[in-house]
């Protein structure tokens, strides 16, 4: 269900911009809450929910800004630029993606909602030494999400020719037992298929939609956007550190001295690199040198086909918006490789810059030719399930970086993907297939697929991004195997918790979303339990 | 995953890498004004790389300006976006001088330095997007024949 941000929501809603020159806001930071989150994507929305419904007074924090729905369409000019927040590893071996809006990673997501896969339940389980989060716990919360958000399963009937062509692949590639039906935070998907433009109909579920507005009506929750949680203030005292006030500046503004906001509890959800960031920059905080260690990327690329039939129709131009119709985006993740190869993939969202961009290795007129067969194409999102060698959040200057190295086996689980793939798509019609590398190889035919077996790359010849961001805070049994308990409490404080992807002792494999919203329902219901 | 996102973050590295680097040497590390659009040279250089990636018939048919484009993509992005792709594109005019002026975008591509060919493709692709993002663009894409 859409529940939409009515004007009586927005008045609790206030941007740190305003800090000077507004008393209300002013008033807004020299309160004292009882709950201080940072971040208002999956983990610090459902927090803030959470909290606000039992009473407790709560201000959010969010670095974006606040996008109202209705300056929301598809024009690709207007739209590509406005939720999304980018970093990238140490010398660029991929870039790091992540929601910077009210609503966080939710405005950008494709509204895929997946439950892990019991073995990556059983690696969380080796990996952090507790049994308490698995499936059957944490199944409460997963449903609690799934009727707030109209979590809904895709059907055949929905299946559009994109889609029929990952099913198809599933069964040239041996495994058509291993295509799932994926749940979408919608029940009345338009089919537009722009859902990372933050669904101009606004059909998608998302936290602006959902969980906020519930958090706003209790009366409890204060919203403060453009605001930067720079660290974490507090001190030692007999039962541990603990957190007295977050610091917090205005967003672009480093030149301005901190303002101080008071709460009882800091619950940190600002996102799997924002998260250690944050923690990092905290003065004399505890078991600092576990913080931000082992972060996973769980990469993605595009695999592009060129088909001769149409894969897309037509969409409709009115009002100098494109509005695509080709239906839901994916309705089916394929896992077939999964479990043993750390690979998996889906249809996804296609548009004609997307295009332009992912090809543009290509000479000027064969690119020329490939974007006027635009309805041609389709792509795949492939995404590896990584272990990477080396990857930690480091601070340089104030600013936090991804200190990373990919591994081997990273690499063999991608070349082995584009191998999968091509071999796929080749057996069910495509004429040529794009790997995202910047020199990639011409596959045009089976025989060509022995080029894919001799590649020789690194992650900095690949093309790939990383919105399923994950670990770095990892919750474990004792200080020697995680940043927090199984609570989300940070070992050595009494009152600073975390509560987004951060949490993760190993990648997801699937979407992490509907985890993440999971785990931190998780946190914030215990944060009640214990009083 | 925005493209233009990614163009921003590659820009981000380029730019870390070049401090670390010389062999390009030091034309390219002059100081560049961190200003809020581009200016009229660099808009300039942009539609003479955008001539040399897209048809020129196809530009002359749309209509399409896509230095102007760019400007607009950053207007809905943050400063912090626009002062990296004002710097990039700043860069990258000054790299031209050694990578065959406005074909600097086909030529870098064939460099056998990684931080060239990178380059060479965030700027093929910052001047692609900014043409394809153009509704004006879609003239040029064939009707599908059947409906998918």
């Amino acid at each position: 269900m859409i529940r939409k941000l009515t004007g009586e929501h927005r008045r609790h809603i206030f941007s740190a911009r305003d800090l000077d020159t507004s008393e209300k806001c002013r008033q807004v930071v020299q309160t004292y809450y009882d709950a201080c989150v940072i971040g208002s994507g999956p983990g610090g929305a459902i927090a803030a929910a959470t909290l606000t419904q039992a009473g407790l007074k709560v201000l959010l924090v969010e670095k974006g800004p606040f996008i109202p729905q209705e300056q929301i369409n598809f024009r690709v000019l207007d739209m590509s630029n406005r939720f999304g927040h980018v970093e990238t590893t140490s010398g660029y071996r991929t870039v790091l993606y992540q929601g910077s809006a009210l609503g966080g990673s939710s405005m950008i997501f494709g509204a895929v909602a997946m439950k892990l896969k019991q073995f990556v339940f059983d690696e969380w389980k080796e990996k952090s030494g507790i049994a308490e989060i698995n499936a059957e716990t944490l199944e409460p919360h997963y449903q609690h999400i799934a009727e707030v958000m109209s979590v809904t399963r895709q059907t055949k009937d929905l299946e559009n020719r994109p889609n029929a062509v990952v099913r198809e692949m599933a069964g040239a590639l041996g495994k058509p037992d291993d295509l799932v039906f994926v749940n979408r935070y919608t029940s009345a998907c338009a089919g537009i298929g722009l859902c990372n433009f933050g669904c101009g109909v606004d059909l998608k579920g998302n936290m602006s939609n959902s969980f906020l507005p519930l958090a706003l009506e209790t009366g409890n929750l204060t919203v403060l956007t453009d605001c930067e949680a720079r660290s974490v203030v507090g001190e030692d005292d007999k039962e541990g550190w603990t957190a007295s006030a977050l610091a917090v500046t205005p967003r672009d503004a480093s030149n301005r001295s901190a303002t101080l906001i008071k709460a009882r509890r800091i619950i940190v959800a600002a996102g799997a690199f924002f998260s250690s960031a944050v923690l990092l920059r905290s003065p004399k905080f505890p078991n600092r040198q576990a913080i931000g260690q082992k972060v996973y990327l769980q990469p993605h690329a595009q695999v592009f086909a060129l088909f001769d039939k149409p894969m897309t129709s037509r969409g409709t131009l009115a009002d100098d918006q494109y509005v695509p119709h080709n239906g839901v985006p994916a309705i089916y993740n394929f896992l077939g490789f999964l479990q043993e190869h750390h690979f998996w993939w889906l249809a996804s969202i296609l548009y004609p810059a997307s295009l332009a961009s992912f090809v543009s290795y290509l000479p000027p007129q064969d690119h020329f030719e490939i974007m006027r067969q635009f309805h041609h194409t389709m792509s795949l999102t492939v995404t590896v399930k990584d272990d990477p060698a080396k990857s930690r959040i480091v601070l340089k200057d104030g600013r936090a970086q991804l200190d990373f190295e990919e591994s081997k086996h990273d690499i063999e689980s991608f070349r082995r993907c584009f191998l999968m793939a091509a071999k796929g798509l080749l057996a069910v019609g495509a004429r040529r297939v794009f790997l995202p590398l910047l020199r990639p190889p011409v596959i045009e035919k089976p025989s060509d697929l022995g080029k894919i077996e001799k590649l020789k790359f690194t992650y900095n010849d690949l093309i790939s991004y990383s919105d399923h961001t994950s670990g770095g805070n990892q919750f474990g049994i004792d200080e020697r195997r995680g940043v927090t308990n199984a609570s989300g409490l940070v070992f050595g404080t009494t009152n600073v918790y975390v509560a987004d992807s951060s949490l993760f002792p190993t990648a997801p494999g699937v979407n992490p979303s509907w985890t993440i919203m999971a785990l931190a329902r998780h946190v914030a219901t215990g944060i009640l339990s214990r009083g | 995953m925005e493209p233009l996102e990614e163009i921003l973050q590659e820009i981000t590295s380029f730019e870390t890498q070049l401090s670390r680097r010389s062999f390009i040497g030091a034309a390219l590390l002059i100081a560049v004004a961190a200003d809020v659009s581009l200016g009229k040279d660099d808009k300039r250089f942009i539609d003479a790389v955008a001539a040399t990636l897209i048809p020129a018939t196809a530009l002359q048919s749309t209509g399409i300006n896509v230095g102007q484009n760019i400007d607009r993509l950053l207007q809905s992005g943050n400063a912090d976006h626009r002062r990296k792709v004002t710097r990039f594109v700043a860069w990258s005019q000054r790299a031209s001088i050694l990578y065959g002026g406005e074909k600097v975008a086909l030529n870098a591509r064939g460099s056998r330095f990684t931080l060239v060919r990178k380059m060479g493709r965030t700027l093929s692709s910052l001047c692609l997007i900014a043409f394809w993002a153009d509704e004006r663009a879609l003239t040029l894409i064939d009707v599908p024949e059947e409906s998918a």
